[in-house]
């Protein structure tokens, strides 16, 4: 095949591809409209903070900066964020995380009670238009209007069997924790 | 902000976080380039093939090896010599790779989500330490009790002194006391000033015995009594038998 035949039908291919988007010539047609013009809107999700929270050891408010830790310690930090979520399909799941716990800096006393310490996170959901649904953990909008609140429970254990002298007089920093919802399909 | 304003902006968004949006439109385009290219350089070696022939039918016999390079070297280069074709084809070649890597990397479309954060805080850990004192002496770890009081005993003697502990740090400590190794008399300790009787507790031994609880930043008083019993041997006669106590304080867990 010489190189005018190749040259002739890379054209006509390349014509082809051109046409693809000229739209069809018009023949015999109609149309007929199909409903009513409609507005849909769509929904939403979306959490934001709440009051401050309170960190306790026990049943007693404490301030996390001046608070000293010992050795089978436990302390909880409560928050309610509010939870706004619209839409008549709309199912989600919410997870708490816990901050991350770190050793405030490269000292022994630090690193000590960084390893020595844990933290977990729970947390509930509460509200007028939030039902759970079948899956647990996951959650539905039963109303596109009111308000809900997921309170998260955070919790900072030194346990007492765990530790040893070498965490005395050691700082960590607890970091941020989240509350993340998100959307699924799974009911 | 106009809704349309914002549907535009909305849709730069998704272009910036998935760069194949951006790059898949321009698929065909690149295609057409590469085809048009082709076949501008088949109708150019085209027309210069019939040049040379033309040139031969006129009489210049050399016309077409003159077209051609004159070496096997010079050849070769010009196998390697960059036309336009090759440059549009390595391009074409390129844009296929890059499509197919931006499709890859695109990850995953966004459905709805939300997330808000707890703030970060510092928390310190407390701490222990316990020291010991006799008298005006300087408080610390150890700190050694005057043997003048327990000369000279007899079988029956009981003879008390008196020391202070002191409990530093933050965190609530029990105590228990032993001695390193026992000795002919009986070592017996308690909490508080020393009673004008014997103390009637068990003597201490090389096993802890607790001792009570010390709250932090207070001190106490601990009387230490030394008895050489009525039965001691006749061995323990005019001999002497340093004993060292030790005393623990351990932190118990806030109720």
């Amino acid at each position: 095949m010489n190189k005018l035949t190749k040259g002739a039908i890379a054209t006509a291919a390349a014509v082809i591809l051109l046409m693809g988007g000229a739209g069809t010539l018009a023949s015999w047609n109609s149309s007929a409209t199909a409903g009513a013009s409609q507005a849909i809107s769509a929904g939403s999700l979306a959490v934001t903070t709440g009051a401050a929270g309170v960190w306790k050891s026990g049943t007693t408010i404490i301030t996390p900066s001046i608070f000293k830790i010992v050795p089978g310690d436990t302390l909880t930090y409560t928050q309610t964020f509010n939870l706004a979520a619209t839409g008549d399909n709309l199912l989600f799941t919410v997870t708490g995380t816990p901050g991350a716990i770190a050793a405030a800096s490269a000292a022994a006393a630090d690193t000590k009670l960084a390893a020595q310490t844990n933290s977990i996170a729970s947390f509930a959901v509460t509200g007028s238009n939030i039902a759970a649904s079948t899956t647990a953990g996951t959650y539905k909008v039963a109303s596109n209007s009111g308000t809900s609140t997921v309170t998260i429970t955070m919790t900072v254990n030194f346990p007492y069997a765990a530790a040893d002298n070498l965490s005395q007089l050691g700082n960590i920093t607890i970091g941020a924790g989240a509350v993340t919802l998100t959307q699924t399909q799974t009911p | 902000m106009s809704s349309a304003r914002t549907q535009r902006l909305t849709a730069f968004g998704t272009l910036c976080r998935r760069p194949s949006a951006l790059l898949l439109p321009l698929a065909p385009f690149v295609f057409i380039v590469f085809l048009a290219v082709t076949v501008l350089d088949a109708v150019r070696a085209s027309l210069a093939a019939r040049s040379v022939a033309a040139l031969e039918a006129a009489g210049v016999e050399q016309a077409a090896r003159v077209a051609q390079p004159a070496t096997r070297t010079a050849r070769v280069l010009d196998a390697a010599r960059p036309t336009t074709r090759r440059v549009m084809g390595g391009a074409a070649a390129l844009m296929g790779g890059i499509l197919v890597a931006a499709g890859m990397a695109g990850g995953t479309y966004a459905f709805l989500n939300s997330q808000a954060k707890t703030p970060a805080v510092t928390v310190s850990s407390g701490n222990l330490a316990l020291t010991v004192q006799y008298g005006s002496t300087t408080a610390g770890a150890t700190t050694a009790i005057p043997a003048a009081a327990w000369t000279a005993m007899l079988p029956g003697d009981v003879v008390g002194q008196q020391f202070t502990i002191a409990s530093t740090g933050t965190a609530t400590s029990t105590l228990t006391a032993r001695l390193s190794a026992l000795t002919a008399w009986d070592i017996r300790i308690a909490l508080g000033a020393c009673p004008s009787t014997p103390l009637t507790t068990t003597p201490l031994s090389t096993t802890a015995a607790a001792q009570g609880t010390i709250s932090p930043s207070t001190s106490t008083v601990v009387c230490v009594q030394a008895t050489l019993p009525a039965v001691a041997a006749a061995a323990v006669e005019a001999t002497t038998a340093p004993f060292t106590i030790i005393i623990d304080a351990t932190q118990v867990p806030t109720p």
